[in-house]
């Protein structure tokens, strides 16, 4: 494992719902291929349903792709990978019965750091996104921006390498997103971990993003990747500049004829891989 | 707020006057005789030396054991039965219509059988009490546990939880409160039922207490004792009811009964057995196994082989009286499930509609739910004798509440924002009556409904047992005393094909009425 070994990567994978031959069967993400570098923030943005929220699923061995292959540090991918991936969802993934605390030390407790070690470390990554006063608030009694804040410190506690946030933000509102963007962007250049970000807001990929990877409607493929030269952290200024907003026609001239027709297909089925994994064996996956 | 509370209060509270009122107008200034409706103010000296004498305390101590016993035994085996079916999302399809369906089915049909095998002591009764808990448990549990919402559990997987942490620190967690539910469920159907097992056949306890005082007519101790089992009840709903509510910090989860759980049919492979199918070997595998046991081990007199089951069952199909005894409780069923319907969906919308009413007459309406009827049974048989009229009147005090529960809850659950954009399109109070809020109060009358039947048949059928001459429960009563084993069963499991029948045609009726409620 070397410098030039990318953080992760991605070869010709391909993630399909249903038996081959059957004609329900979805092809959500065809043959897509990326590597990702160390420290860099990829974005992914595209249509509902292109099949960005599975490719976040299969780099963090959350589900076993139909073909191709995916490696984290140069080692391919067979399951979760706790020690080394992280994860920010997009719902509410804070466990209702725990205070913020606790949830932090839970996914400690998971992922297997001493019992002595987790405090320390949880406070410490609370204080990271200033939310060290509500340690003991239980998730409810949060705002939506404090919930993905808590929930980015759970991510933090676990001091992975890579974090994978699956449109993290999308639920809060603009001013709010626009804001917890920023803090991002400075624990970014602070900590230097590797992000694949999954979002549907133009403006967020191109601020957060070094690249950004547009998909295409279903079946989802890479369509194009947008390279945005800017150095983390960024800010207001960055917000309000003309880069910004000539990325952003350019994006949207990309995205738009795929949008077009997502609009035109039929919703996808609620059954994804992720939803069925603790209990064995539905049988009937591939 | 505070004002708005005391408002309610005042209102819960100016209905109990109201009823003790209307009470005493009755008792003293109509013609029915002391005799049958005693006075509250005779009640009440009664009541008194009750308590302070003490003399409920050998009837209230062996009802308490019956059922302490009875709960611990449904709680164990219905949790260790759950954490083993819910571990497979295939065993859920398999067992979790199973439970439900027997669940239907009136446990106290069973009695008579209990009586035969354990006797008149408290064995029957903690037998009862155990079986009619055992499955609103191990329904929650298995729905609470098969629910979980995804999200957490991929949460915990990505972080690397090992399976026991996932059950211990996420699956039980997140289920808790349809748990909890579950558990208060089971604790109150097992001090219900019990009371009603003590009230038909028993040595002691306060049913036997409440049973015997009405036979000697000794009226005005009989409500004492009937008030203070009412206490009792309530002081141990309200005693659940706060565990519950210091069990479910987060709130908004709360399931009374699951039996949607398989309506999601997803993709049957091939490879394994059709649910369905696996369901029926399961029931094939207990007949044969009770056949075998009861041709090996089992005495005659006590238990009965399935096949000689069915051969009985033949046998009183040809029977003039099975016949017009099955008819007559179907009759009954029937009028006591339409008074219950009419009764149940008027009273259920006038609480629900109006926030005013549903905060303050809601909680009477639990309390009544959770009223120990059995011991009032005596009641209705002193107001409506022994003919059909006290078993239909017994059966719609059982099958109205699940009724009126289910419409209240029903209307509540409409989003405002339909409400509001069909003002903004003009609609006034009864087209949004009509075209809002029935449509959307149709699903969970489905399931008021379906509830309120297999209620109003447990009602008809404790009335029964209780005391008649006719009737389905009569004739149960008569098989047990005589000895015929093989009747009593074949019986029962007619009885039971009804309530799983009528059970299925409410729940068929469900879905098609309501295939937009996803």
């Amino acid at each position: 494992m070397t410098e030039a070994t990318p953080a992760i990567r991605v070869q010709g994978v391909t993630q399909a719902y249903g038996t081959p031959g059957d004609a329900l069967r979805v092809v959500a993400l065809e043959s897509a291929s990326l590597a990702v570098a160390r420290g860099e923030l990829v974005c992914l943005i595209g249509p509902s349903g292109c099949g960005k929220s599975t490719l976040l699923n299969l780099m963090g061995g959350l589900s076993r792709p139909a073909s191709g292959e995916v490696w984290i540090d140069g080692e391919p991918v067979t399951g979760p990978l706790p020690q080394k991936v992280a994860y920010v969802f997009q719902e509410n993934a804070l466990f209702p019965w725990r205070t913020v605390l606790d949830n932090i030390k839970l996914g400690m407790a998971f992922q297997g750091v001493p019992q002595a070690d987790r405090e320390p470390r949880a406070r410490e990554s609370l204080q990271a996104v200033g939310l060290s006063d509500f340690a003991d608030h239980y998730p409810g009694q949060l705002s939506g921006g404090m919930k993905q804040r808590a929930q980015l410190a759970r991510a933090l506690g676990l001091r992975t390498e890579i974090l994978l946030m699956d449109e993290p933000f999308a639920a809060l509102d603009e001013q709010t997103r626009m804001v917890l963007g920023e803090d991002l962007s400075v624990l970014l250049a602070r900590t230097g971990k590797t992000i694949v970000f999954v979002t549907h807001s133009l403006v967020e990929a191109i601020f957060l993003a070094d690249r950004v990877a547009v998909f295409s409607a279903r079946p989802g493929r890479i369509k194009q990747i947008i390279s945005v030269n800017e150095q983390h952290p960024r800010n207001r200024s960055f917000m309000a500049s003309q880069k910004i907003s000539q990325l952003r026609n350019e994006l949207y001239e990309l995205l738009h004829d795929e949008i077009r027709r997502t609009m035109d297909q039929p919703k996808l089925d609620p059954g994804s891989p992720s939803s069925s994994t603790f209990t064995v064996n539905e049988g009937g996956k591939t | 707020m505070k004002g708005l509370r005391f408002a309610h209060r005042l209102v819960q509270l100016g209905f109990l006057v109201l009823v003790a009122l209307v009470w005493q107008i009755t008792a003293i200034g109509s013609h029915v005789s002391p005799l049958l409706l005693p006075p509250p103010a005779a009640v009440y000296r009664e009541f008194l030396p009750l308590l302070m004498t003490g003399v409920f305390w050998p009837d209230l101590k062996v009802t308490l054991y019956e059922l302490s016993v009875a709960f611990s035994i449904a709680a164990v085996a219905a949790s260790s039965i759950s954490y083993v079916v819910s571990r497979s999302r295939y065993a859920i399809r398999v067992f979790d219509p199973l439970f439900a369906g027997i669940f239907a089915i009136p446990a106290i049909l069973m009695y008579p059988l209990y009586v035969l095998f354990f006797g008149l002591g408290p064995a029957s009764k903690i037998a009862i009490g155990a079986t009619i808990a055992f499955f609103p448990i191990v329904l929650n549990t298995i729905s609470g546990l098969s629910r979980v919402d995804s999200t957490y559990v991929t949460a915990a997987r990505s972080m690397g939880a090992s399976s026991l942490q996932m059950f211990w620190s996420v699956m039980l967690p997140a289920a808790f409160p349809i748990i909890l539910t579950g558990l208060r469920m089971g604790l109150i159907l097992a001090f219900l039922s019990i009371l009603g097992a003590e009230t038909i056949a028993s040595f002691s306890g306060l049913g036997h207490q409440i049973a015997g005082l009405a036979e000697n007519m000794d009226t005005a101790r009989m409500f004492a004792y009937i008030v203070f089992v009412l206490l009792i009840a309530f002081l141990l709903n309200f005693a659940v009811s706060f565990a519950e509510a210091r069990g479910r910090r987060e709130g908004g989860l709360s399931v009374m009964s699951s039996g949607r759980a398989e309506s999601a049919v997803g993709s049957i492979t091939k490879t394994i057995l059709h649910p369905a199918v696996a369901r029926l070997g399961v029931i094939g595998a207990i007949l044969v196994a009770w056949e075998a046991g009861a041709r090996m081990f089992g005495d005659p007199l006590f238990i009965s082989p399935p096949s000689r089951v069915l051969v009985a069952m033949l046998g009183l199909a040809g029977r003039k009286d099975v016949i017009a005894a099955v008819a007559l409780t179907c009759w009954e069923l029937t009028v006591a499930f339409a008074f219950s319907l009419i009764i149940g969906l008027t009273v259920g919308l006038i609480v629900g509609l109006h926030r005013f009413t549903r905060s303050s007459l809601y909680p009477i309406i639990l309390l009544l739910y959770a009223m120990p009827l059995a011991t009032v049974l005596p009641l209705f048989v002193i107001v409506f004798g022994i003919g059909p009229a006290s078993k239909i009147a017994f059966g719609v005090s059982h099958g109205v509440f699940p009724i009126i529960m289910a419409v209240a809850a029903g209307v509540q659950n409409i989003k405002p924002i339909l409400v509001t954009s069909a003002r903004s399109m003009g609609a006034n109070r009864r087209q949004i009556l009509i075209s809002i809020v029935f449509p959307h109060l149709l699903p969970s009358l489905f399931t008021g409904m379906r509830l309120g039947m297999s209620a109003a048949l447990l009602g008809v059928l404790l009335a029964e047992l209780y005391v008649s001459q006719s009737g389905v429960g009569y004739l149960t009563g008569m098989f047990t005393q005589t000895f015929q084993p093989q009747n009593l069963f074949a019986l029962v499991a007619v009885l039971a094909a009804i309530a799983v029948g009528l059970n299925e045609l409410c729940r068929l009726s469900e879905s098609r009425f309501s295939q937009w409620h996803v």
